[in-house]
C-alpha cells in the first residue's frame, strides 16, 4: 500500500508527540514503507530533543535578592524612613537658607509657615462654610434627583428618544434652580440693580447689573458684580465684590473680597479679613479690619485700622492708619506718614535705599526690616550664578533620590514603567492632565460634603504625592533607557539617581525649564495612573 | 499554604529558570530580570492558590508565561499577533526545508540561541513555551489563546525559520531569510 507523503506540518506535529492516535496511526503505517520519511521523523525528533536541550541550559547569573512586597512593619519603616528624609533635608534647607536671598524663600516648599497657613485655613473655610455647603448640596442634588426621576417617568410616558430626555431633564433642573429662593436670591437686571434701604434678604444675594446699589441688609453673603457697585447698607456673611468702580461703607460680619479699577473702603466694620485688589484701593479712615488686611494695586492708601496684620503689594503704598501688629510691604516706593502705628515689625521690600520713607510721627513698635530687591530681571539671571541655587538644586536631587528610592522599593513595578512609543506617551501624558485636574476637583467636591472631609483630604495629598512622584518615574525610566544593554539593567538605585539628575537639568533650563518640568509631571502622572489601572486589572 | 522559608527556598531554587523563561519569551520586548522580579511577587501574591502536592516549578512557570504572553502582547498592539491560523498552516505546509540536523552541534549554541531571539514574535513564542518547559500544543495553545492547530503550525513555521535562519549562506538561502524578516 503507497500513501501520500504526509506533510511537513504533519510530520512536526508527529515528532512533537501530538497528533491525534487515528492520525498517528495512519502515518505510522506509511512509515513502514517510506525509509525517507522515517529518516526525516527521526531527524525531526533529534531536532526538537536538541532545541529543548539548548532552552534548558541554565543562565549563569546570581540570584538577586527578592524585593518582597510591602508589609505593615515594612510600611511603617517606609514612612519614617520619608520622615527622616524630610526632616533631613528640611535641616539642611535651613542651614542653607541664609545663604539664599530672603525674596526666595517662599520657594521652601518644606517651610512649615506656608504648610500650616494652608491647613488652617483649609480646616477654617470647611468649619466655617462646611454647614452651609452641605445643606445646599442636599437639596440641589434632592431636586436633581426629583426632577430627572420626572422627567423620565414623562419622556417614558410619551418614548420619545433618549436624547430629548435628557436634554428636558436637563431644561427642568435649569428651571428648578431659581426655586431655591430661600437659600440663594438672584438679581439681575440689565440697568440698575437695587435692595432698597430697609430692605433685608434673608439668605445669600447676588446681585449683576450695570449698577448695584445695595441699601438694606443682606443676612447671608452678598456677591454682587456691576460696573459701579455701591454697598452701603449691612452684610452679615462675606462680601465677594468686583466692578469698575466699587464703594463699601456700612459694615459687613465676614470677609471682604474686593477687586476693581477704583476700591474704597469707607467708615465701616469689617468683622473678619480684608483682600482687595485694584488699580486704586482707599482704605480710608474710620474703617476697622477685625482680622488681617491684604491689599495689592498700583497705588494703596491704608487709612483705616488693621486688628491683626497688613500685607500688601503695589508700586506706591502710602500708610496713615494703625496696625496692631505686623506689616509687610512690597513696592516701588513706601510711605509711613502720621499718624501711623504699627504695633509690631515692619518689613518693607523696596527697590533702592531711600524708597522707604517714614515720615516724622509715624511710629513703628517693632523692628524695621527693609529689603533691597532687585528688578526680577536681575534676579532671572542672577539665578544661575548663585552658589545656593546649585545646592539647592542638590539637596532637591537627594530628597528626590531617598523619595525615588523608597518608591520603587515600596512599588517594584514602577521600576520599570516606560513608555514604547509616541503613542502611549501622547496617551500617558493626557491620562496624566486629565489626572492632574480631576483629583483636585474631587477632593473639592469630596469636601463640599462635610462626610466627605477625609476622603477630599486624602484625594488632595495622593494628588501632591502623585505630581512629586510623576518626576521621579519619568527620571527612573530615562535611566533606564539610559543603561539599557543586552546584558540587563543596573540597579534601580542607579537609574533613577542618573535620571533625576537629568530631570532636574533639564527642569532647570532657561526659558523652556517650565514647560519641560509641566510635560514631565503630566507623563509620569499618566504612567502612575496607568500602571496603578494595570495593577487593578485594567486597560486605559 | 507555604511559609515566607519554603517560599525563599523555591525564588532561590527556581529563579534562574524563570529568568530564562522570561529572556526567551520577552527577547527586547522587556528587561527579564524586572519581569523575573514581578513573577515572583505575583506568586507571593497568589500563594495561597498554590498547591503544595504539585511541583513548585511548573506553578511558577505558568504564572511565567502568562505574565510575558501578557506584556508581548501589550507592547504589540497588533489586533493579530499571532496571524491567522489558515495562512500559518498554508505556509508551514509548503516549506520542506531540510532539519537543523548536524547545525545543532553545540559550538553552534550561540548562534542558534542568537536565532531564536530573532525569531518574530509570532514564532518565538509558541516554541519557547512548547520546548522550554514541555508544554503541550493544548498548553501553548491556551495560554497564547489560539487554537491547537493553529500552535501546531506556528511551532512548525518556528522551526523552518530558524533552518532557514542557520542554513549555509548560500544565495537560496539568503533570499528566504529576506522573506521571514
Amino acid at each position: 500500500m503507497t500513501t501520500q507523503c504526509p506533510s511537513p506540518l504533519v510530520r512536526s506535529t508527529y515528532a512533537d508527540g501530538e497528533l491525534t492516535p487515528t492520525d498517528a496511526a495512519a502515518l505510522e503505517a506509511h512509515l513502514e514503507s517510506c525509509a525517507a520519511c522515517r529518516a526525516r521523523i527521526g531527524a525531526l525528533r533529534a531536532e526538537r530533543a536538541a532545541l529543548r536541550a539548548l532552552l534548558a541550559t541554565p543562565v549563569g547569573v546570581a540570584v538577586p535578592r527578592f524585593q518582597r512586597p510591602l508589609g505593615v512593619p515594612g510600611l511603617a519603616l517606609g514612612l519614617l524612613g520619608a520622615l527622616g528624609a524630610g526632616l533631613f533635608a528640611s535641616s539642611v534647607w535651613a542651614a542653607l537658607a541664609a545663604a539664599v536671598p530672603s525674596g526666595l524663600r517662599w520657594l521652601n516648599p518644606l517651610d512649615p509657615g506656608v504648610l500650616l497657613n494652608f491647613f488652617l485655613s483649609f480646616a477654617l473655610f470647611i468649619t466655617t462654610e462646611g454647614a452651609a455647603m452641605l445643606t445646599s448640596t442636599v437639596e440641589l442634588a434632592a431636586l436633581a434627583v426629583l426632577v430627572a426621576l420626572l422627567a423620565y417617568a414623562g419622556t417614558a410616558f410619551l418614548k420619545p428618544r433618549a436624547g430629548t430626555a435628557v436634554l428636558l431633564s436637563v431644561l427642568l433642573i435649569v428651571a428648578a434652580l431659581p426655586l431655591r429662593s430661600h437659600a440663594f436670591e438672584l438679581r439681575k437686571s440689565e440697568g440698575a440693580t437695587a435692595v432698597a434701604a430697609g430692605e433685608t434678604i434673608d439668605d445669600t444675594l447676588m446681585a449683576v447689573g450695570q449698577t448695584v446699589s445695595i441699601d438694606g441688609d443682606v443676612n447671608g453673603d452678598l456677591l454682587a458684580f456691576a460696573r459701579v457697585v455701591t454697598i452701603r447698607g449691612h452684610v452679615a456673611g462675606d462680601v465677594i465684590t468686583g466692578g469698575e468702580t466699587v464703594d463699601i461703607q456700612g459694615g459687613v460680619g465676614g470677609s471682604v473680597y474686593a477687586a476693581g479699577r477704583g476700591v474704597t473702603i469707607k467708615q465701616m466694620r469689617v468683622g473678619r479679613n480684608l483682600y482687595t485688589a485694584g488699580s486704586n484701593v482707599t482704605v480710608e479712615n474710620g474703617v476697622e479690619v477685625v482680622g488681617n488686611a491684604t491689599a495689592a494695586g498700583d497705588n494703596v492708601n491704608i487709612d483705616g485700622k488693621v486688628g491683626v496684620d497688613l500685607t500688601t503689594a503695589g508700586n506706591a503704598l502710602v500708610v496713615r492708619g494703625e496696625v496692631a501688629r505686623n506689616v509687610t510691604a512690597f513696592g516701588q516706593t513706601i510711605t509711613l506718614l502720621a499718624p501711623a502705628s504699627v504695633g509690631g515689625n515692619l518689613v518693607a521690600h523696596v527697590r533702592a535705599e531711600d524708597n522707604l520713607q517714614i515720615a516724622p510721627g509715624a511710629t513703628v513698635r517693632g523692628n524695621v526690616d527693609k529689603q533691597i530687591s532687585k528688578s526680577p530681571r536681575e534676579t532671572t539671571i542672577s539665578k544661575y550664578l548663585t552658589v545656593s541655587f546649585y545646592t539647592w538644586q542638590l539637596v532637591r536631587i537627594g530628597a528626590a533620590f531617598l523619595a525615588g528610592l523608597l518608591l520603587l522599593w515600596a512599588v517594584p513595578g514602577l521600576r520599570t514603567a516606560t513608555v514604547t512609543d509616541a503613542g502611549t506617551a501622547v496617551k500617558d501624558g493626557a491620562i496624566g492632565l486629565v489626572a492632574a485636574i480631576a483629583l483636585p476637583v474631587v477632593a473639592f467636591i469630596a469636601c463640599i460634603t462635610v462626610v466627605g472631609i477625609p476622603l477630599g483630604i486624602l484625594t488632595a495629598i495622593l494628588w501632591m504625592l502623585g505630581l512629586y512622584f510623576a518626576k521621579i518615574v519619568v527620571a527612573q525610566m530615562i535611566g533606564r533607557r539610559l543603561f539599557a544593554s543586552p546584558h540587563g539593567v543596573p540597579h534601580y538605585a542607579a537609574t533613577l539617581l542618573a535620571g533625576l539628575v537629568i530631570v532636574i537639568v533639564a527642569i532647570n533650563l532657561p526659558w523652556i525649564g517650565w514647560l519641560i518640568g509641566i510635560v514631565l509631571t503630566l507623563l509620569g502622572l499618566g504612567m502612575i495612573v496607568t500602571y496603578l489601572a494595570e495593577r487593578s486589572g485594567r486597560t486605559l | 499554604m507555604t511559609s515566607e522559608a519554603d517560599f525563599a527556598e523555591h525564588y532561590r531554587n527556581n529563579y534562574r529558570r524563570v529568568l530564562g523563561l522570561c529572556r526567551r519569551l520577552l527577547g527586547r520586548v522587556y528587561p527579564a530580570e524586572d519581569a523575573a522580579q514581578e513573577v515572583f511577587l505575583r506568586a507571593h501574591r497568589a500563594l495561597a492558590s498554590y498547591d503544595p502536592t504539585r511541583p513548585f516549578e511548573g506553578w511558577i512557570l505558568t504564572i511565567a508565561s502568562n505574565y510575558c504572553v501578557d506584556v508581548v502582547r501589550r507592547r504589540r498592539k497588533e489586533a493579530q499577533l499571532f496571524g491567522t491560523e489558515g495562512d500559518e498552516r498554508i505556509a508551514a505546509e509548503a516549506d520542506d526545508s531540510d532539519v537543523l540536523g548536524d547545525l545543532l552541534a553545540q559550538e553552534r549554541a550561540t548562534e542558534l540561541n542568537a536565532a531564536i531571539a530573532e525569531l518574530p514574535e509570532r514564532y518565538r513564542l509558541p516554541l519557547v513555551l512548547a520546548y522550554y518547559r514541555d508544554a503541550s500544543y493544548d498548553e501553548v495553545a491556551a495560554a497564547l489563546g489560539i487554537t491547537r492547530t493553529h500552535a501546531g503550525a506556528l511551532i512548525c513555521r518556528a522551526k523552518q525559520a530558524l533552518r532557514r535562519g542557520l542554513a549555509p549562506p548560500n544565495a537560496e538561502a539568503r533570499t528566504l531569510n529576506k522573506e521571514i524578516v
